[in-house]
């Protein structure tokens, strides 16, 4: 359950609108995986923080930024958004729906395909999960791998024993030694015996398990998966997928 | 010790058995990961360590960028978790002018913690991870445990992310911390990971000694024990990291000689190499 501002216009289908919602209110707004555009806020003061900008962000008449949110007394909250009692508008707490796992690459709703696209996925894959099943694989020892062994495991076979981050090159803005922005590389391989702390290899969730209203998203399908360094998921953290990151993992060539 | 209803279950929070929780996932995070693999489903994918059993911490690394933090000292135990994406600044409102880079960060995920538990705090926020961005530490859920008192926002929270991490630290099982699949997985994996420590019964038994035997003082493996850990000889320098992450807990080999910390890195910053 998430609180709901009401929007203005129809972005689910009108791009420029829910372009400027996205950009007024980040991540709290997104395409669901069927096809509808919301913007749900774990918070009911984030919420009422946004909902008085939707006039002026929809390109409509601006809201009377005069009122606060005032509780129903059965969980949602009403903004008087006028100077006439009734004109306000109703942030409802209701169920939110998933986030498209799909990422806009070149104007397409891609899905995430990385290198362990042919290891088979397992019965219970399924949104918000680690990646801590039991792969089925044999561990040499009487028992088995689970899945984030498996993936380490088979990126280990494909690189002489060495751990190859698949998004080895990849680049972003980082701070550097004085504080200052800088680019960031990703090493080939981790970890780095120079910084073998942050070079630690993480199997990365390349939809986030989690998005930014603490809903669960992203799966623990080998396909979802990515060896990279620590560093690199911290930047990663649980933004929406960089389109260029989907691409570099979509076009390699799967492992094994 | 206490004992409290949570969402996830009843809690029984007890100081020594935390630590000595701490010490055995340690221990078996050694022996229950590559190179030197010998069980399945660990508690922990990447241990650390810092202090010793009156006063340290451990840190619990998932290796998928989630882990969790105990501090402990004789007054008590403050457990810290971090979730990715839900830090202090996300989900404590720390705002980003209030960041010092210590402790006061996520003091917010331990609502009324005594005075007494400030130097476990200070233990435990040593072993965070910080933010790329802001240098804030990173834990956005927490708990505290002095004498028959236990809060923090894993209860005020209780399904806030990284709640199920710390939730673990009270549902030890014969004083073993079970990997987070043991409880929060669909009930074929469930069965899985319990058929696995079944079947590894004869090794946990073995941690479980060698554990004991160091709550009494710093041990050293027995000849015997050295067979049980390597029916065959290991990577040297498989056996020489495990030498030193024991060496650290005050569990060392016979007439093992003091292993020196590595080298500390020198070279540049590997994200900087153009």
């Amino acid at each position: 359950m998430r609180y709901h501002i009401p929007l203005d216009g129809n972005p689910s289908f009108d791009i420029a609108l829910r372009n400027k919602y996205i950009a007024a209110f980040g991540n709290a707004c997104y395409m669901s995986e069927v096809g509808t555009f919301d913007c749900f806020y774990q918070k009911w003061h984030a919420a009422c923080a946004d909902a008085v900008k939707i006039g002026e962000v929809s390109g409509n008449a601006p809201f009377d930024k005069g009122y606060m949110c005032q509780p129903d007394g059965v969980g949602n909250y009403t903004l008087q958004v006028g100077a006439d009692v009734a004109n306000k508008i109703v942030i409802n707490y209701q169920a939110a729906p998933r986030q498209t796992p799909l990422t806009e690459i070149n104007g397409v709703p891609t899905e995430v395909s990385g290198l362990y696209r042919n290891l088979p996925d397992l019965a219970g894959v399924g949104p918000g999960s680690k990646f801590n099943l039991n792969s089925g694989v044999p561990d040499g020892d009487g028992g088995f791998l689970n899945q984030q062994e498996l993936i380490l495991q088979v990126n280990k076979n494909a690189n002489d024993g060495g751990v190859r981050s698949d998004l080895a090159g990849f680049t972003w803005t980082c701070k550097g030694e004085d504080g200052g922005d800088t680019t960031c590389i990703e090493p080939d391989f981790l970890p780095d015996p120079e910084d073998p702390g942050a070079t630690k290899p993480n199997v990365h969730h390349v939809v986030p398990m989690t998005d930014k209203r603490c809903c669960a998203w992203g799966t623990n399908s080998y396909k979802n998966a990515a060896v990279i360094s620590s560093k690199l998921n911290g930047y990663f953290t649980n933004n929406n997928p960089p389109a260029k990151e989907v691409e570099q993992l979509n076009n390699a060539s799967p492992t094994p | 010790m206490i004992e409290r209803k949570h969402r996830y279950g009843n809690l029984v929070f007890d100081r020594d058995a935390i630590v000595r929780a701490a010490l055995r996932t340690y221990f078996e995070a050694i022996f229950g990961n590559f190179p030197l693999k010998r069980l399945s489903f660990p508690a922990c994918s990447v241990p650390g360590w810092t202090g010793d059993l009156q006063r340290g911490a451990f840190c619990n690394d998932d290796q998928c960028g989630a882990y969790n933090v105990v501090g402990w000292t004789e007054a008590g135990v403050v457990g810290l978790a971090y979730e990715l994406g839900f830090g202090p600044l996300d989900h404590l409102d720390l705002p980003v002018e209030a960041v010092t880079g210590g402790p006061d960060d996520v003091r917010g995920a331990l609502p009324g913690l005594p005075a007494e538990l400030e130097p476990a705090l200070v233990l435990a926020a040593g072993m965070l991870e910080v933010g790329q961005n802001h240098g804030e530490k990173l834990a956005g859920v927490g708990f505290w445990l002095h004498g028959d008192r236990v809060a923090g926002t894993l209860f005020d929270d209780p399904i806030g992310p990284g709640a199920r991490q710390l939730v673990m630290w009270g549902l030890l099982q014969g004083g073993r911390l079970l990997p987070l699949s043991a409880y929060f997985s669909n009930p074929q994996n469930r069965a899985d990971v319990a058929e696995c420590a079944r079947r590894d019964a004869a090794f946990h038994a073995f941690i479980d000694t060698v554990v004991d035997r160091r709550l009494g003082g710093p041990t050293e493996f027995t000849t015997d024990e050295s067979a049980t850990l390597f029916p065959t000889p290991p990577d040297p320098e498989a056996l020489l990291d495990a030498q030193r992450m024991l060496q650290k807990v005050g569990i060392t080999w016979p007439g093992s000689p003091e292993i020196p910390e590595p080298p500390k890195p020198t070279g540049r910053n590997p994200f900087l190499r153009s």
